[in-house]
């Protein structure tokens, strides 16, 4: 039991705390609420998104990019007007739906003519936009790179594997 | 002992006691309007959105809005949106507007996010319109247009419509930190010495987009990362809380002020170290949350000795 002299502060305190309280609950957040609940149960419906960017922290990560005939980098802006970040996003779509058709169970099962069916699907793509972007055909040919990022022993460790390669539609 | 107890009680009033919708001055309303109007405008280009949708998203899964590519549609609904949004800043026909707007943005970004790759950097301009149009059609339904003066009533629903905005906000910060949870089980902070990884990958997206090497910054947040794991942890449990409680920025204006700030500089930082800039949302979060313009005018009408005036409405 509080000494007396203590009791009228701790019921200042305690009065101010639920009067406190009292006013928290009479703001009205529900919209605020609702929409926090659509957006986690839709997950993906413009305008809803649960926002799921960077929301794994997995052991590894990816990147992909593309080269030219001369096996040099083609940077994604200057070639075909794109952020290279978009590869990857329409990467994992298409893996999506092999999941989604049954056609694989685990992303790592995809096999050597799965990985050039979905890759040349992305060039045909770029090319197409460079088309759109008034640059001419690319000669020789085209390939996707997917460039890996693993943590090993405290270490980073980077590496590449080749998905496909197209044509690029010009002179070779 | 005494004194700390009583500036952390003051401090304690000041953030916390103006809890209650924020009374908005007519020139915030109008300033808050306009800049919408400025933002939306900025976001919608005059060049038609693409012209197929083989990854159909939102309402494209039901429609096909691939129409909207054709130059002959539209260009002429482009200068309606445009007619639009200067109605709209103008206070006049605020909910047909609004209607129209969110329409078309809906529409336009839907159709651009079909095209198998799903960005994030367009969703608040959607949230707040919603926001904006719900609150507008709430009051409305609400009755608040009947009985009392028009113009009271009027100013009870534009304090709705950004109260709305703000929690609209607010609301898609707090999502994102919920997902982080939710997709890693629980154990995102636990995994925080993989950041490295995602930096890695951010600077590697970067260069291969733009053939630029990594900025000094972004480097050097890499070489301590990768010295001391520990700073990731740190780092994103920061963030993270930032996130999950970014909703105490539409309780009242101290609150908006510093969630605001401290959002904008989670961004700024975002953009330099892995070059994830999100210019718009920062842009809604200043406008509606951190609102210089209205603290600037508390400023100078204290410093010019008039009353001082509530934080929020009581």
């Amino acid at each position: 039991m509080p000494p007396a002299s203590q009791e009228p502060v701790l019921r200042s305190w305690r009065a101010r705390l639920s009067a406190l309280g009292r006013k928290a609950a009479g703001v009205p957040v529900w919209f605020g609420v609702a929409v926090t609940v659509v957006c986690l149960v839709v997950k993906e419906f413009y305008p809803f998104s649960h926002f799921p960017m960077y929301s794994k922290n997995a052991p590894s990560t990816f990147c992909l990019y593309v080269t030219g005939a001369d096996d040099g980098v083609l940077f994604t802006l200057p070639e075909f007007g794109k952020l290279s970040s978009v590869l990857k996003k329409m990467f994992n779509t298409k893996i999506q739906k092999y999941k989604a058709d049954g056609r694989i169970k685990r992303y790592d099962e995809m096999t050597d003519e799965q990985y050039q069916a979905v890759g040349g699907e992305i060039l045909q793509w770029l090319l197409e936009e460079r088309r759109k972007f008034g640059k001419p055909p690319l000669p020789g040919k085209v390939s996707l790179f997917r460039e890996e990022y693993v943590l090993t022993d405290d270490r980073v460790v980077k590496e590449t594997f080749k998905l496909a390669e197209v044509p690029g539609g010009g002179a070779s | 002992m005494g004194r700390l107890l009583s500036i952390a009680g003051s401090s304690a009033r000041w953030l916390f006691g103006g809890i209650g919708r924020i009374r908005h001055e007519r020139w915030e309303i109008w300033m808050m309007r306009i800049g919408l109007a400025l933002l939306v405008f900025r976001a919608t280009p005059p060049v038609p959105p693409k012209s197929v949708q083989p990854e159909p998203h939102g309402i494209a899964r039901f429609l096909d809005l691939t129409f909207l590519s054709r130059p002959d549609v539209y260009t002429p609904l482009w200068w309606v949106l445009h007619g639009a949004l200067v109605s709209y800043a103008l206070g006049l026909a605020v909910g047909p507007c609004l209607g129209f707007i969110l329409a078309f943005v809906v529409a336009t970004n839907s159709l651009e996010l079909s095209q198998a790759f799903v960005g994030h950097s367009t969703q608040m301009e959607g949230l707040v319109l919603l926001a904006q149009l719900a609150a507008t059609v709430w009051a409305f339904a609400a009755g608040r247009w009947r009985g009392g003066a028009v113009a009271e009533l009027r100013r009870s629903r534009d304090d709705l419509m950004m109260d709305w905005t703000r929690q609209g906000i607010v609301a898609s910060y707090v999502v994102a930190g919920i997902t982080k949870l939710v997709n890693s089980d629980g154990e995102w902070l636990n995994r925080s010495v993989f950041f490295v990884l995602q930096v890695h990958k951010a600077q590697a997206e970067h260069y291969y987009t733009s053939g630029v090497q990594a900025n000094p910054a972004s480097m050097a947040f890499l070489s301590a990362l990768s010295g001391w794991p520990l700073l990731a942890g740190w780092f994103l449990t920061g963030g993270l809380l930032l996130e999950l409680f970014a909703f105490l920025g539409a309780w009242n204006r101290p609150l908006g002020l510093i969630v605001g700030l401290g959002l904008i500089g989670f961004h700024v930082m975002l953009g330099t170290l892995m070059y994830l800039p999100f210019y718009e949302s920062r842009d809604f979060v200043m406008l509606f949350l951190v609102n210089p313009a209205w603290w600037a005018w508390l400023v100078l009408r204290r410093a010019s000795g008039r009353h001082p005036l509530p934080l929020t409405a009581k």
